[in-house]
């Protein structure tokens, strides 16, 4: 009997879903291909954890008259806005030489279509709410699934036994459901997620603001990776109170340049970068690291800052910097004068 | 035919009469802090009866969504400015993405010289899917003056900032 309401639940889920779930996947697929052949274009650099922000800004300095914005997208391109000899230019540039690799174009019109559809099916806000629904009820189809899937075989411990079943169409569907039932939990998850939080669901929570005086706290652009920054937007002019702000992906922080000291230090809220993390899982636009709960800017403040130049030399990232700590220092041939326990 | 040859004559005339002397604007934007989609943003030059004489700057490079900014679209409209190769020789620089909440934007455009003090007003209109749509976020009369203090604007522009580039 309660294996009869699993079966119930779960056919009219697939059966009410299921149309848009065809034109989902298939607008899916399609950018997943968009995806995959950005990843092979020249722009996608992909030693940005080893690459510092200091260095790179100075190599863009060396090459362009004027810098406004570094940008990293999520494809790994590096991205720069500034005057080059031709004007006020945005282009794509190699981190480490600081040279151009070509101009931006505007994004393919095809693919703007087939992801408009795929997140809204051209229906503006009634659309994304349907995805978002339509995604949930996916979580709920591949949960239902699995149940019955445990139940037919008669337990957990059964699920990688071979399987005995004479229709051929049943045993398809159950040995795809055996393989896709992460990915499809992870991806009807994350798309409901995305939804929810593009219609402020959590509007409530604000994002902590710490605001230092003037030299209070530094920042050390040397510790600081490109992989851990979104986006790096330039002082408006040479006065000394002008500002660069730097976008991580869990924090703002804005610095005055000449002496770097931080102006003010936003940490987003946990939302924003579950919907970081829920964003990467569901494109695949870059690796799952979205998760960054190091604390860059603290770890500048232990009077490590002799160190950290070691540390680049010998270019070990940042995130192993906290663990590794003695271990490496130790090693006989570096000398320091600081105690770093 | 004729009609063929009178249009690329009047491209040509458009392609020429661009080579004239501009002035480059450094122009830093900040926007409110909201949350939700990106702002869509066009920054034009217009005439008193507020026809537009030229666009200067898009944020937003997805053209399914111009029709948020509706001023701007109906004049993408009723010109017939659909297809790309006519909207880009309008629009100098589409910049790529949009601004979301509480982000800034620091970037450059051109405005013919001859746009200057001759009662041309600068405006830029801003709209956020389902969250609204101004049409003049900013409208500050073109002249050099102008250019050179801090505003706020009506709707999504928290900051905006002008500055000259001298050549």
């Amino acid at each position: 009997m309660i294996s009869r309401i699993w079966r119930n639940t779960h056919f009219l889920l697939a059966i009410s879903i299921s149309l848009f779930l065809i034109i989902a996947s298939i607008s899916g697929v399609i950018l997943g291909i968009e995806a995959l052949i950005d990843q092979t274009k020249p722009q996608a650099i992909y030693s940005l954890k080893s690459q510092s922000l200091k260095a790179t800004m100075e190599a863009l300095e060396d090459q362009f008259e004027n810098v406004y914005e570094i940008v990293v997208t999520e494809k790994k391109f590096v991205v720069v806005q500034g005057i080059t000899s031709n004007g006020f230019e945005t282009f794509y540039v190699d981190p480490i030489t600081g040279i151009k690799i070509k101009n931006v174009s505007p994004s393919n019109p095809f693919f703007n279509h087939v992801r408009s559809l795929h997140r809204s099916l051209f229906l503006k806000k009634t659309g994304r709410i349907l995805v978002g629904i339509v995604a949930f009820l996916l979580f709920l189809l591949s949960i239902t699934g699995m149940i019955l899937l445990v139940k037919r075989l008669g337990g957990v411990m059964h699920f990688f036994l071979p399987l005995k079943e004479n229709n051929k169409y049943r045993k398809v569907h159950i040995t795809l459901g055996k393989w896709f039932f992460i990915p499809l939990l992870i991806i009807g998850i994350s798309g409901a997620y995305l939804v929810i939080e593009r219609f402020d669901g959590f509007s409530k929570k604000e994002s902590k603001i710490k605001k230092y005086d003037a030299g209070e706290k530094k920042l050390n652009l040397n510790t600081l990776y490109l992989s851990d920054i979104k986006r790096v937007s330039y002082p408006f002019s040479n006065l000394k109170n002008d500002t660069y702000t730097i976008e991580l992906k869990n924090r703002r922080v804005i610095i005055r340049q000449g002496d770097l000291s931080i102006v003010n230090d936003e940490i987003f809220h946990v939302h924003q970068i579950l919907k970081n993390w829920s964003y990467y899982i569901h494109t695949g636009d870059t690796m799952v690291v979205g998760f960054n709960f190091e604390d860059v800017i603290e770890i500048y403040d232990c009077k490590v800052r002799n160190n950290v130049d070691i540390y680049k030399t010998k270019n070990i990232k940042l995130t192993e910097f906290r663990y590794r700590t003695i271990n490496v220092i130790k090693v006989p041939g570096f000398e320091t004068n600081e105690d770093l326990t | 035919m004729k009609t063929f040859f009178s249009f690329l004559l009047l491209y040509f005339l458009l392609l020429n009469s661009s080579m004239e002397e501009y002035v480059e604007v450094k122009c830093m934007l900040e926007i409110v802090n909201y949350r939700g989609e990106g702002a869509y943003i066009a920054i034009s030059v217009i005439d008193k009866s507020e026809q537009y004489i030229k666009t200067v700057y898009v944020f937003g490079d997805d053209k399914s969504w111009f029709s948020e900014m509706k001023s701007f679209w109906r004049n993408l409209r009723e010109n017939n400015l659909f297809l790309d190769k006519d909207f880009y020789l309008l629009v100098d620089a589409i910049s790529g993405p949009t601004i979301s909440g509480s982000e800034r934007r620091l970037f450059q455009f051109k405005i013919p010289k001859n746009l200057f003090n001759s009662n041309y007003n600068l405006r830029i209109e801003t709209a956020v899917e389902d969250k609204g749509y101004y049409v003049n976020d900013i409208n500050i009369n073109l002249n050099p003056e102008n250019l050179k203090k801090i505003y706020q604007g009506e709707g999504f522009i928290n900051k905006i900032q002008f500055s000259a580039v001298d050549k």
